[in-house]
C-alpha cells in the first residue's frame, strides 16, 4: 500500500539537530593536525585569489597606462607567482581536507558497526536491517561530503568574499557602493529561490526513497511476483512512486536553473552599472581604466561563491540529517549489561531457573515463574505449543534478552553477574534458522574462531554434513548471499557442526534439526550421541521423537511448567504431554503397524 | 555505439523538439555571453576618451544590463530544455527496466544478485539521466561556447589567442588522465563498498549467532579489513579530486598571465586597446567553464556506456517463455500430469537435480513427494511451476507439452507454495490477496480460517489490516507460513504445488490443515490437483500415490501402505515417526 504508516517511520533519529556537530567533534579530534593544516591553507589560499585583480590593475593604471615595458613584465611574473603560490595552497588544501574526511567517516563507520552489532537482540527485532545498513553507509558517506566539499569550503568562500569584498572597497570604496545596490536584490532572490529548493530537494528525497523501497522489496520477492501473477500490480505500485519521483526532480530542475542563470545575469547587470557609475567617477578622476578592470574580475569572483552556496548548503543539510540519524542510533545504550563475577571454576554446566518471569518489549508475560533445574551432563527436553515460552527460556540462557524477574544460575552464579562473553562461551546454541555469512565454508562453521581443519572435517562427519560441503567445494568453498545456495535442512546441518565447533559445556537445541529429514537427523543424533553426553543439554522441539530419550522432559502451557517427568511416567500420568503424543503419533487414519 | 544509437532512438528522440528548443535558447545564451565581454571593453575604452566618450560608455552599460537580464531568462529555459527530457528519459528507462525484470523467469534472474539488480535500474539508469540532459547539454555548450569564444578572441588579436590555448590544452590532456583513473577508482570503490555493505547487512542480520558465538571480536576484524580496503581507495580518489579541480583554474590563471606578459606589451606598442586587454582576461574566464565540463563529459559518456551495456543486458536479453507469442491455454479443470523421462540440470550444475523422472498423476489426484535433503523435491515443483522450464516433451498437462502453455495462464492455474515464503511489508489481508485494496470477503476469510490463522489474525492489533513487517518480521515462523499457505489456497487452482509448507506448524494444527486441503473442491465439485512434499509421514498418508525422490531419481512410486509395506526411506521414516510408539 502506498499511504505511508507509523510504523515504517524512521524513528532511529535525533529530533533535535541542534548538538549533532558538537557531538561530532570526539571523532573528528583523532585527524585534527590535517583539519587544522587544511583551515590554515584556506587563508592563504583566499588572499591569492584577491591578489590577482589587484596586480591587473596595477599593471594597467601603472606601467600599461605609461607605456613602461619592463614594468608590465615584471607584474605579470608577480601575477605568475600569485597563481602559483594560489595553486599549491589550494590542492594543499584540498587534500589535507579530503584526506582527514575519508579517514573520520572510516573510523566513524567502525565505531557505528560496532555500537550496532553489540546492541541487545530486543533492539533488532524493531528496527528493519535496511535501515541499520544506512546508517554505516550512506548517511557517512554524506557526512564524508559535507566534510571534504561542503562545510570547510564554504568557510573558504566566505574567506573569499569577505577578502574580496575588503580589496574593492580599498580599491574604490564608491564603487563597491554599487554593490550595496545590488547584493540585497540577489540576496533575496537567492533566499526566495533556496527556500523553496529546500522544500523540493525534500521531496526528491522522501520520493526518492520510496521509490527505492519498492524496488528492493519487490526485486526480493520477484518470484513470488511472478508465481502468483503479481506483475500488473507490482508495475502500477512501482509507477505510482516513480511518477511522484519524476514530477518532484522536474519541478526542482526549473529552480535549479533559475536559481543559477539568475547569479549569473545579475553578475551581468553590475557590470554594466558599475561602468556606468564609474563614467562618472572617471571623470571626477577617481576611478580608472584599471580599477574597473579589477571590479569586473572581482565581481565574477565574489559571485561563483554565490552561485554554488546552494548547492553547497544542500550537501550540508543532507549531513545535519544523517548525522541526527547517525547519532540517533549512536544514542541507543540498549546493550546487554554483564557483570564482573567469574565462574568458581572451570564450567560444570549446572542451569537453574528460580521463579523467572519475562515479557518481550511491552507485550503480555511470556513466561510466568518457571523453576527449572538442569544438572550438569543431563539432557532436559521442553515441549509445548507454539506460543508456550519454550524458545524464550533458550534465549535468556544465552542472554539474547534481559530483563527477566526471578534468578538465572549458571554453576551457582546468576548470569547477569557474569560476563556476558563468558556466558556465551560457556551456553551454546542452534537455532532453528541458521544464518550464514558471506565468506567461505570454514568460517562459517568456526565464525572466526583458531580451529585446525582436522578438527573441523570430524565435526563435519558426525553431523554428516560431508555432501553438502563437498558440494560446496571443501571448506574453501564458497557459502553465498544468506546462504541462498543452502537449503533449509542443509544449513541446519552446518548449524549444529557450529555449536559442536564452539564446544560450550551447555547446549541449547532450538528446532535444531526440524528442517532436516527423519532418516539423516536419526544419523546425526546417533553421531552426536557420545559428545553430547558430556554437555549438559536443553532440547526444544515439537516433533516429540526427538525428546524422548531426554532424561526429563518439562510440558511448558502459556510460560507456566504444566508436567515434568521422563516419557514413561508422563505417558503413565496421561496428561498434557500424553495427549500431544497421542495428537503426534496416533493420527486417526493411521493404519496399524505392519 | 550501436547501444548508444539505440538508446538515442528508442528513448531521446520523442524528446527532440524540447532538445531542438533547448539548442535555440542555448545559442542566444552563448551569443550574449560572448557579446558581453567585448561591450564592456566598448564602455572602458569610451571612457578612456574622457567627457566626448560618456554617451557610447552608458549605451554599453545598458546593452550589458539588457543582455543580462535576457541571459537570466534564456539560460534557464536552455537548461530546463534539456534537464527536462533528463528526468523524462530516467523514468522511462526505470519503468522498461522493472518490466523487463519481471517479464525475465528464475532461470535468468539466478545469475544476478538482488542488490546488481538494484543498482543497474538506480545508479546505473542515474548514469543515463546524466547523459539524456547533462550530457546532451554540456556538448552542445562546449562547442558553441568555445567556437564564439574563440571566434571573439581571434578577431580581436589572433596571435595572442593561440598562446592562450596552450595551458587550456596542456590542462585539458592532464584532466582526462586524472579523470580515466578516477574512473577505474570509481568502480573500484563501488566493489568494495559493495562487499562491505553485504558483510554489514549479513552480520546485523545474523546478529543473534555473531553474539550467541561471542564471535564479535572476528566480525569486527573482517569489518575493519573491508573498511580499510575501502579507505586506500577514497584517499587516492582525494589524490585526483585534489589535482583535478585546481588544475584547470590553474590553467586559465596563467592564461591571464599571459594576457598580461604579452598582451600589456602590445597595448603599449597600440596594437590592442585597453578595453581588448581586459575583454580577453574576461573571456578566458568564460571558457574555463566549458573546458572543465567537457573534461567530465567525456567520463560521462564512458560511465553510461558502461551503464547502457548492464540495462541492456537486462532490457534487450531473450525472455525464457518457450510458448511463443500464443501459447496454448490450459484447461479451468484439475489438470492430469504425465511426466517422462524427466531430466533437470541447473544452468551451472554439473550434475541434474532430477534424473530420469517419470510419473503420472491423475486430474484430482493427491501425489505425495518425500526424500532427503538435496533429493530434488522442490526443484520437481519448480520445473512443473516453470519457474524453471522442463525439456521439451518431459512434462504434459492433460496431454499438452507445459512447455507449449502460456505462461501467465499456468501460473494462474498452477499454485506453488514455496518452503520459504516470501512476504511483502503489507497488510497480512494485502499480502493473502495480493491486491491494494483488499476487502473484508468471504474469501479472504475462508482461507484465513482453513490456514489456522483465525486465532492468531484475532490478537493482531489490527487484526487483517496488521502490516507484517520487512519480510514478514512481525509473523513467528509458523504464522508466515500459513499466511503464505493462505495465499496460495485464496486462488482458485485446479494445481496446487506444496513445498514442505507445515514444517513449522505443530501437529494438531498440520493435522487441521491437512482436513482443510481434502475438503477443498474447486466450482463444480471437483477436488484440485495436489503435489505435496513433506518430510513428515503424517502429512503423506492421505496421498493417493507418494514418489520418493533419491539423489534426483525415483527410488520409489506407490501407495502409502505399499510403500510402508517394503523396506526403503518411506518405512523407515516411517517407523522412525511411529516406532517409538511401538517400542514403547
Amino acid at each position: 500500500m502506498s499511504t505511508p504508516h507509523d510504523d515504517d517511520r524512521d524513528t532511529l533519529q535525533r529530533d533535535d539537530t541542534r548538538g549533532v556537530f558538537r557531538d561530532l567533534w570526539p571523532h573528528l579530534r583523532g585527524d585534527i593536525g590535517l583539519y587544522a593544516f587544511a583551515l590554515l591553507l584556506a587563508p592563504a589560499t583566499a588572499a591569492m585569489v584577491m591578489v590577482q585583480p589587484w596586480l591587473i590593475r596595477a599593471a594597467i593604471d601603472g606601467p600599461i597606462a605609461q607605456g613602461d615595458l619592463p614594468g608590465v613584465v615584471q607584474i605579470a611574473w608577480w601575477y605568475l607567482a600569485a597563481v602559483l603560490v594560489g595553486f599549491v595552497c589550494q590542492t594543499g588544501h584540498v587534500l589535507a581536507l579530503s584526506y582527514a574526511a575519508m579517514r573520520t567517516i572510516t573510523r566513524l563507520r567502525a565505531t557505528v558497526y560496532r555500537h550496532t552489532l553489540t546492541r541487545a537482540q530486543a533492539f533488532f527485532d524493531g528496527q528493519p536491517t535496511g535501515r541499520l545498513l544506512t546508517r554505516a553507509t550512506s548517511d557517512v558517506e554524506a557526512l564524508g561530503e559535507t566534510l571534504s566539499a561542503g562545510a570547510v569550503t564554504i568557510v573558504l568562500d566566505a574567506l573569499q568574499v569577505t577578502g574580496v569584498l575588503v580589496a574593492m572597497f580599498l580599491l574604490d570604496a564608491r564603487l563597491t557602493a554599487v554593490l550595496l545596490l545590488v547584493g540585497p536584490v540577489l540576496a533575496a532572490v537567492v533566499e526566495i529561490l533556496r527556500r523553496r529548493l529546500r522544500a523540493l530537494y525534500q521531496a526528491v528525497r522522501t520520493s526518492l526513497s520510496e521509490l527505492n523501497a519498492y524496488l528492493s522489496e519487490r526485486l526480493d520477492g520477484v518470484q513470488t511476483v511472478q508465481l502468483y501473477r503479481d506483475e500488473a500490480r507490482s508495475l502500477s505500485g512501482f509507477d505510482t512512486r516513480l511518477d511522484r519521483y519524476r514530477d518532484a526532480t522536474v519541478r526542482t530542475n526549473v529552480y535549479d536553473a533559475l536559481l543559477y542563470a539568475a547569479v549569473d545575469g545579475v553578475g551581468s547587470v553590475t557590470m554594466a552599472l558599475m561602468l556606468w557609475y564609474g563614467s562618472g567617477g572617471l571623470l571626477d578622476g577617481v576611478v580608472t581604466a584599471g580599477v574597473l578592470a579589477a571590479f569586473i574580475d572581482y565581481v565574477s569572483k565574489l559571485f561563483r561563491p554565490i552561485q554554488e552556496f546552494s548547492a553547497k548548503v544542500a550537501v550540508i543539510q543532507r549531513a545535519t540529517a544523517a548525522l541526527s540519524k547517525i547519532f540517533g542510533l549512536l544514542d541507543v545504550d540498549r546493550a546487554i549489561g554483564g557483570g564482573s563475577d567469574a565462574l568458581p571454576g572451570a564450567p560444570r554446566g549446572h542451569v537453574v531457573l528460580r521463579g523467572v518471569s519475562f515479557a518481550y518489549d511491552l507485550g503480555p508475560a511470556v513466561l510466568d515463574g518457571i523453576d527449572l533445574e538442569i544438572r550438569p551432563g543431563e539432557v532436559v527436553a521442553l515441549v509445548g505449543r507454539t506460543g508456550s515460552g519454550k524458545t524464550t527460556i533458550g534465549k535468556l540462557l544465552i542472554r539474547a534478552y534481559d530483563g527477566h524477574t526471578g534468578e538465572i544460575t549458571l554453576d551457582g552464579v546468576p548470569i547477569d553477574a557474569l560476563p556476558v562473553d563468558t556466558v556465551r562461551r560457556t551456553i551454546g546454541a542452534v537455532q532453528q534458522d541458521v544464518q550464514m555469512f558471506p565468506g567461505d565454508v570454514r568460517f562459517n562453521l568456526t565464525l572466526g574462531a583458531d580451529i585446525p581443519d582436522e578438527r573441523v572435517r570430524e565435526v563435519i562427519e558426525w553431523v554428516h554434513a560431508g555432501p553438502v560441503v563437498a558440494r560446496l567445494g571443501g571448506l574453501d568453498g564458497e557459502v553465498e548471499e544468506s546462504g541462498r545456495n543452502l537449503s533449509g535442512g542443509e544449513a541446519q546441518l552446518l548449524g549444529f557442526a557450529r555449536a559442536l565447533l564452539a564446544d560450550a559445556p551447555v547446549v541449547v537445541l532450538d528446532e535444531a534439526t526440524a528442517s532436516v529429514d527423519s532418516l539423516t537427523e536419526a544419523r546425526l543424533q546417533d553421531a552426536t550421541r557420545a559428545v553430547l553426553a558430556r554437555k549438559t543439554t536443553l532440547v526444544i522441539a515439537h516433533r516429540l521423537s526427538t525428546v524422548m530419550d531426554a532424561d526429563r522432559i518439562i510440558v511448558l502451557d502459556h510460560g507456566r511448567v504444566l508436567e515434568v517427568g521422563d516419557h514413561a511416567s508422563l505417558m503413565a500420568q496421561d496428561g498434557a504431554y500424553a495427549r500431544l503424543f497421542r495428537e503426534q503419533f496416533l493420527a486417526p487414519t493411521a493404519p496399524a503397524p505392519a | 555505439m550501436p547501444s548508444l544509437t539505440r538508446f538515442a532512438r528508442r528513448y531521446m528522440l520523442p524528446w527532440s523538439g524540447w532538445y531542438a528548443g533547448g539548442l535555440v535558447a542555448l545559442v542566444v545564451t552563448n551569443v550574449l555571453s560572448v557579446t558581453i565581454p567585448v561591450e564592456l571593453a566598448r564602455g572602458i575604452d569610451a571612457l578612456t576618451e574622457g567627457a566626448s566618450g560618456q554617451p557610447a560608455v552608458l549605451r554599453a552599460a545598458l546593452s550589458v544590463a539588457a543582455m543580462g537580464l535576457v541571459i537570466i531568462g534564456i539560460r534557464t529555459a536552455s537548461r530546463v530544455a534539456f534537464f527536462t527530457p533528463g528526468r523524462h528519459v530516467e523514468a522511462a528507462v526505470k519503468r522498461d527496466l522493472f518490466s523487463a525484470i519481471l517479464r525475465h523467469q528464475p532461470s535468468f534472474l539466478r545469475a544476478y544478485e538482488t542488490g546488481d539488480l538494484f543498482s543497474r535500474v538506480g545508479s546505473d539508469v542515474n548514469m543515463l539521466r546524466l547523459l539524456a540532459g547533462f550530457g546532451v547539454l554540456q556538448i552542445a555548450n562546449t562547442f558553441l561556447a568555445l567556437g564564439l569564444a574563440a571566434a571573439q578572441m581571434t578577431r580581436l588579436d589572433a596571435g595572442l589567442t593561440l598562446w592562450l590555448v596552450l595551458p587550456l590544452a596542456v590542462a585539458t590532456g592532464l584532466v582526462q588522465l586524472v579523470i580515466q583513473r578516477m574512473f577505474v577508482l570509481m568502480r573500484r570503490l563501488q566493489i568494495e563498498q559493495a562487499a562491505l555493505s553485504s558483510w554489514i547487512l549479513s552480520s546485523y542480520r545474523g546478529v543473534s549467532t555473531v553474539q550467541g558465538f561471542a564471535a564479535e571480536p572476528a566480525f569486527e576484524e573482517r569489518f575493519a579489513a573491508r573498511n580499510h580496503a575501502a579507505l586506500s581507495t577514497m584517499l587516492e580518489q582525494s589524490q585526483m579530486r585534489a589535482l583535478l579541480g585546481p588544475m584547470l583554474s590553474l590553467a586559465a590563471d596563467i592564461d591571464v598571465f599571459l594576457v598580461l606578459l604579452l598582451g600589456g606589451p602590445r597595448v603599449i606598442a597600440g596594437d590592442l586597446s585597453l578595453g581588448e586587454l581586459v575583454a580577453f582576461t574576461t573571456l578566458v574566464g568564460f571558457v574555463t567553464g566549458p573546458v572543465r565540463s567537457s573534461s567530465f563529459l567525456l567520463s560521462v559518456v564512458r560511465q553510461a556506456q558502461a551503464a547502457l551495456e548492464r540495462v541492456d543486458a537486462i532490457l534487450y536479453a531473450p525472455v525464457d517463455r518457450p510458448e511463443g507469442e500464443e501459447g496454448a491455454q490450459p484447461s479451468d479443470a484439475p489438470p492430469a500430469l504425465t511426466v517422462r523421462h524427466l531430466t533437470f540440470r541447473y544452468p551451472d550444475a554439473d550434475t541434474p537435480a532430477l534424473d530420469d523422472v517419470s510419473f503420472d498423476l491423475p486430474a484430482g489426484g493427491t501425489l505425495g513427494v518425500m526424500g532427503l535433503t538435496g533429493s530434488g523435491k522442490t526443484t520437481l515443483l519448480r520445473v512443473l511451476a516453470r519457474l524453471y522450464n522442463p525439456p521439451e516433451g518431459t512434462v504434459a498437462i492433460d496431454g499438452v507439452d507445459v512447455r507449449d502453455l502460456d505462461l501467465d495462464a499456468w501460473r494462474d492455474r498452477a499454485t506453488f507454495v514455496p518452503q520459504r515464503p516470501f512476504l511483502f511489508s503489507e497488510s497480512v489481508a494485502s499480502n493473502i490477496l495480493l491486491a491494494d485494496t483488499p476487502d473484508e470477503d468471504t474469501v479472504l476469510h475462508a482461507a484465513i480460517d482453513r490456514c489456522q490463522l483465525s486465532p492468531d489474525v484475532a490478537t493482531m492489533p489490527e487484526g487483517v489490516h496488521t502490516r507484517v513487517g520487512e519480510s514478514g518480521v512481525r509473523l513467528s515462523g509458523g504464522q508466515r507460513q500459513r499466511t503464505a499457505l493462505a495465499r496460495g489456497l485464496v486462488r482458485p487452482s485446479a494445481l496446487l504445488l506444496l513445498d514442505d509448507v507445515m514444517s513449522a506448524v505443530d501437529h494438531t494444527t498440520e493435522k487441521r490443515l491437512i482436513e482443510a486441503l481434502r475438503e477443498r473442491t474447486l466450482r463444480g465439485g471437483a477436488p484440485p490437483t495436489t503435489i505435496l512434499v513433506a518430510n513428515r509421514v503424517s502429512a503423506l498418508q492421505h496421498a493417493d500415490r507418494v514418489l520418493v525422490l533419491e539423489a534426483g531419481r525415483v527410488a520409489a512410486f506407490d501407495t502409502p501402505d505399499a510403500l510402508r509395506a517394503r523396506p526403503g526411506l518411506f518405512r523407515d521414516t516411517w517407523e522412525r515417526q511411529q516406532g517409538e510408539e511401538a517400542r514403547r
